[in-house]
């Protein structure tokens, strides 16, 4: 179906090996500036995180791991199979592949679909949570409740209870006695004291849902613009364009895709498993 | 031998190509769509002389305010204002775009024996991004404008009332166009060198946009993350700078000036490539340990990523954190101060010619000494206390900002201007406006160390009539007069040489770089042939130089 | 209020803090480096720039000068060694300046846009500093809005006042005498205008002075006289005129007693005691129709001495 049309290097250039090179490192120092880009809200995490760690464990559980996971072998996946598409290019004699590079490549975008539908299922359950970012996290009071229920699980005890006017004073009682039981209450009132102070941080509960979403959200840009170059290089590879001696585009979209791969295998544990 | 041009007859080139990269082609499109280098640097050359007449202006209104106490020409709103625009302009439209992008891009893949720059496209792109992000910019401040000072600093700018998000978007927008040209220019030094450039016959211009082009590539991200998270505290309210809702002001400053220092030297470092080249060529003599520059300028690219908690002492950042930076910063001053040595060593035995940017060059090389020298102050922690955000660092960036590399600019522009037109200027009126740029400058900076170390509070509308410090911004604002007639001198002087001016040879001042053997201005291509380079870019005709710039073919006909 | 600036050294404006003679010491010494080496430099240059002139005699270059290792290694090593001394120094003298005495007394500072608040052990709040010579002050710093930074040049400090965090400075100042203090981070519109006086009295006067309240009426004066003091100590003056229909941030106090008009939600007001009470302690109740609701609440600050005061001197605006 396909013409074979031999790639011919730009005029500035000496060869195919000049051009081909040149844009491999000119790729290579975009994924640099990706790179850094994400690490500043890196750094931002790190520092809220360090702020206020107990909202962040609290904040963090309401994430739902089992998507992540999918989500990250989904994106495992497509790694794979663009890795496989460039090596179909690299191999190709001109047309005798092109089927195989489309056929990776389309994989590989329905892997992103998948994410981004996943991805979207993860957003719109938190939107009606209410678990938002700033203002809108405010605005949400049901988030917050959301949260103490959550908290309430974690410490399983019957915090009412604990924090009765009875309960205090056969605290106060038995610490004065001395008791083994006193020992046993005071635990247990250290507890409430955890409890209780874990429970003040849910107010900064927006700043953990604020880092989710920024994150999240400029990896999601990075994952369609991705799908975009990947759709892009699978046209060309269509017309036939790619064979054992010219697969630049193909190469770098797959150099792309990976960054996106990768940056998402920090995300998920530092989301969803811390 | 009695002169260099008889025993280098090849200086004196024969006929001209009619055809050069000006006037292959015509019509408005064929230059806003260009991806010649040439053209690209030109129309950055163009911008932003009108970005940095702006700015001048913006200074000019500034300076007139602060002639007398009160208001003078405006309220403290307008103020305010002007000089966050001042900032704003300079900085991101006019000093960091300023040598890299319009001297670099048209030099650069001449010097290393190229056709283009590595990626042709991406060079336009970053110049339309370029406009783009100035039109944002523009529109910002038409649209009410931003009073925060060019620093943006929270929670200031993240609640005041004005318009921070779409300015900050300009800078991110610019930001790109920055990233993209360093990218390009890492990418066309290791690939695009001539057959014979090696590494160390590379002009220290290259390795300076070199040293520049990474600082690019790896600080400008971390600027755009952290417009961007201040664009989303305005927008969405997330709160990360904001103490009332749990986040840390303070942050900002961080993320601001991890980009920022390193910032001041993308902004510098061209400058002092310029520098190399002009006090190489105008003293004829081979630059005083080019190694050594060369270094220096990659050991500058690094260390600058490690000092910017130096604009933090007064912060309520911990004694610890500022002894480590301190220290820091005084290790960054080292190279700065070794190349300053050796451009003045280069001097010595040499054969010196005043022509108009050998002036420019030795204007910067006094005036970016006093800036170097006074950083000390800053830099020592017990020192700084006293001096932080008072007059005496607006005088001391400036004296290293535009005392350093806007003198590098007009430097360079007056130096390669024959290359980029054909057409000399005149010798006289180009030395008069940079002597009087020189004397102008002083009189308006000089006075603010003064002040400044007096304790005149920097981004301050007013003053008391009886606090002793009008008699310094009386001075300091005449002499924004003199700087203002040096510049007209200069502008005038330079667009009329486009009609009047006399024909340029291809090399009319006897360099020995390779930009010089092609014809002025050159052709579509550069290169007939690409040159093969056998010695270095400083070899001045001594016993046993060569003809040709370092040595290659020449490849005029 | 009296200038402080036209005496001190060329450079320096006076020391009027123990630790001022040391930074001093420091800066000269920086000083007298910068002009060894600056006048290196620039004899270097002219000397080589006059002496080694392109001419029809000295055509070219005599010397083909590439590098020298010898001279290298000094003027590395030198100024390396130069800048470790400055550093250790200067670490020293921020450390002296910067970690308060034991016995110093202390002083809470609140800044908000655009004026200063200082509070002193007995509850008592002023507006400029008050401050005993020869003992130590600690100040505490922290801020109602944005960054603010507080700087007294004669003393030789400043920190930045932080929202949401406490920063500290401290000072011993030598003897009785008047000092300016200066906002040094870009806080917005009258961020110029947030100068304010700091007051250093003999242990006595300022024992004194303090137990009389350090800004109570003077004896004698007329309230409404005291009344315009406190505006413009208070920073009212930034944002209100007393010009009839003068317009800054605030509307002016021009015939503001008795003044009858429109809330920005719609209600009637009337510019009673009360009203004005309430307008200064809870600005945010009642905003006048078509200003902004931009006025921090003076709270803590004002007291009820002063509130008369301010409210008799409104009376006489008309």
């Amino acid at each position: 179906m396909s013409t074979i049309i031999t790639h011919e290097h730009a005029h500035h250039f000496y060869d195919n090996e000049q051009q081909a090179s040149s844009a491999k490192l000119g790729m290579w120092l975009f994924l640099v500036t990706e790179v850094l880009l994400f690490s500043g809200l890196f750094v931002a995490y790190t520092v809220v995180k360090s702020l206020h760690p107990e909202m962040w464990r609290v904040a963090s559980s309401q994430l739902d791991w089992v998507m992540g996971s999918v989500n990250t072998l989904v994106l495992i996946t497509s790694s794979w199979t663009v890795a496989l598409a460039v090596r179909a290019a690299q191999t190709n004699e001109k047309g005798e592949k092109n089927s195989q590079i489309v056929g990776l490549l389309a994989f590989t975008i329905l892997c992103a679909f998948g994410f981004l539908i996943v991805k979207y299922f993860e957003y719109s359950h938190k939107i009606h949570d209410g678990l938002l970012w700033g203002k809108s996290y405010f605005n949400h009071p049901e988030a917050i409740e959301h949260l103490k229920e959550g908290i309430k699980q974690t410490f399983s005890m019957d915090v009412t209870a604990l924090s009765s006017p009875e309960f205090l004073a056969g605290l106060k009682a038995h610490t004065a006695a001395g008791t083994h039981d006193g020992q046993h209450l005071i635990h247990h009132y250290a507890s409430t004291v955890t409890y209780a102070d874990t429970l003040m941080t849910v107010e900064q509960g927006h700043l953990f849902f604020g880092v989710y979403f920024l994150l999240t959200g400029l990896h999601g840009i990075h994952v369609v613009i991705g799908m975009s170059v990947l759709a892009w290089v699978l046209v060309l590879a269509q017309k036939g364009r790619f064979y054992k001696d010219y697969y630049t585009p193909v190469e770098l979209g797959g150099l792309y895709w990976h960054l996106v791969d990768l940056i998402w295998i920090y995300l998920f544990p530092l989301l969803y498993l811390v | 031998m009695s002169s260099n041009t008889q025993a280098n007859p090849e200086y004196q080139l024969g006929e001209k190509e009619s055809t050069n990269y000006i006037n292959a082609s015509k019509g408005l499109m064929s230059w806003l769509f260009t991806i010649d280098h040439k053209r690209i640097g030109l129309m950055y050359l163009f911008t932003i002389m009108g970005t940095f007449a702006l700015g001048g202006f913006l200074a000019l209104a500034v300076r007139l305010e602060l002639f007398t106490p009160g208001q003078t020409i405006m309220g403290p709103d307008a103020y305010n204002r002007v000089f966050t625009l001042h900032g704003l302009v300079m900085v991101f439209l006019f000093i960091i775009p300023g040598i890299p992008a319009a001297l670099g891009n048209f030099v650069m893949p001449l010097m290393l024996g190229a056709k283009d720059v590595a990626f042709p496209k991406l060079n336009l792109a970053s110049f339309h991004i370029y406009v783009i992000g100035t039109v944002m910019a523009l529109y910002t401040t038409l649209d009410g404008g931003v009073d925060t000072g060019w620093t943006f600093y929270t929670p200031y700018s993240s609640t005041i009332d004005s318009q921070v998000v779409m300015m900050t978007m300009s800078a991110f927008v610019l930001g790109f166009s920055s990233i993209f040209t360093g990218l390009n220019f890492v990418v066309t030094i290791h690939k695009m060198r001539a057959p014979g450039m090696t590494w160390d016959r590379l002009p220290l211009f290259v390795w300076a946009l070199y040293a520049t082009a990474i600082i690019q590539v790896m600080a400008t991200p971390v600027l755009g993350i952290t417009l961007l998270l201040l664009a989303m505290e305005r927008v969405m309210g997330i709160g990360i700078f904001d103490p009332a809702l749990g986040g840390d002001p303070v942050l900002f400053q961080h993320f601001f000036w991890f980009y920022s220092h390193p910032a001041v030297y993308i902004m510098i470092l061209p400058g002092m490539g310029v520098m190399s080249e002009l006090i190489t060529t105008f003293s004829r003599k081979r630059i005083f340990g080019y190694r050594a520059i060369a270094l220096s300028s990659i050991a500058i690219a690094v260390i600058s990523f490690l000092v910017w908690g130096h604009h933090m002492f007064v912060s309520g950042q911990s004694a610890y954190a500022g002894m480590v930076f301190s220290f820091l910063t005084f290790l960054v001053a080292i190279p700065s101060g070794i190349k300053i040595i050796n451009w003045s060593t280069t001097l010595y035995k040499g054969a010196i010619s005043l022509d108009a940017p050998m002036v420019w060059a030795l204007s910067f090389l006094i005036l970016f000494t006093i800036g170097g020298l006074t950083g000390i102050f800053l830099g020592a922690l017990g020192t700084d206390i006293h001096l932080h955000d008072t007059y005496f660092v607006v005088a001391h960036f400036h004296y290293v900002m535009m005392g350093g590399t806007a003198m590098a600019f007009f430097g360079g522009m007056h130096y390669w201007w024959p290359k980029m037109f054909g057409k000399m200027y005149n010798e006289f009126a180009a030395r008069l406006a940079a002597w009087t740029v020189f004397v102008g400058f002083n009189v308006t900076f000089f006075p603010q160390f003064i002040m400044g170390s007096r304790g005149m509070p920097r981004r301050y509308y007013d003053y008391l009539p009886e606090s002793g410090y009008q008699i310094f911004h009386q001075i300091s604002t005449v002499g924004s007069w003199i700087l203002l007639l040096g510049m007209l001198i200069m502008a005038v002087n330079l667009f009329s040489s486009l009609k009047n001016g006399k024909e340029a040879s291809s090399n009319p001042w006897e360099a020995r770089s390779l930009e010089w053997l092609t014809q002025s201005p050159p052709i579509e291509h550069n290169f007939h042939e690409i040159p093969t380079v056998v010695e270095g870019p400083y070899e001045f005709p001594i016993a046993t130089a060569t003809a040709t710039p370092q040595g290659a073919e020449s490849s005029d006909p | 209020m009296e200038s402080t600036t036209q005496t001190g050294s060329f450079w320096m404006p006076p020391q009027a803090s123990t630790t001022a003679a040391e930074v001093d010491s420091l800066f000269d010494f920086i000083m007298d480096l910068n002009y060894i080496f600056f006048a290196i430099i620039f004899a270097m240059t002219v000397y080589f720039v006059v002496k080694y002139q392109k001419t029809d005699e000295n055509p070219i270059a005599t010397s083909d000068l590439s590098h020298n290792t010898v001279w290298e290694g000094l003027w590395t090593f030198i100024p390396l060694v130069l800048c470790l001394i400055v550093f250790v120094w200067g670490f020293r003298v921020f450390l002296n300046n910067t970690v308060a005495p034991d016995n110093a007394m202390e002083i809470n500072v609140t800044a908000q846009k655009w004026s200063w608040s200082f509070k002193y052990d007995d509850g008592q709040t002023t507006s400029d500093l008050y401050a005993p010579a020869g003992q130590p002050v600690k100040l505490i710093l922290k801020s109602k809005d944005v960054l603010h930074s507080f700087y007294v040049p004669d003393f030789r400090i400043k920190s930045d006042v932080v929202p949401g965090r406490y920063t500290t400075v401290w000072f011993e100042a030598m003897k009785p005498g008047d000092h300016r203090i200066f906002c040094t981070e870009y806080c917005g519109r009258q961020h110029s205008g947030m100068y304010r006086t700091v007051h250093v009295l003999s242990a006595e006067d300022f024992a004194k002075k303090k137990s009389d309240g350090f800004e109570g009426r003077p004896e004698g004066q007329d309230p409404a006289v005291w009344g315009k003091q406190l505006y413009s100590k208070y920073g009212c003056n930034a944002c209100h005129g007393l010009e009839e229909g003068e317009v800054k941030v605030g509307p002016s106090f021009y015939g503001i007693y008795g003044r009858k008009g429109e809330t920005a939600d719609g209600q009637s007001y009337v510019a009673n005691e009360e009203y004005i009470r309430e307008s200064i302690m809870e600005p945010m109740a009642k905003i006048v129709k078509g200003y902004a609701p931009a006025m921090p609440s003076f709270k803590d600050q004002i007291g009820g001495d002063q509130m008369d005061a301010i409210i008799a001197f409104m009376k006489t605006l008309k």
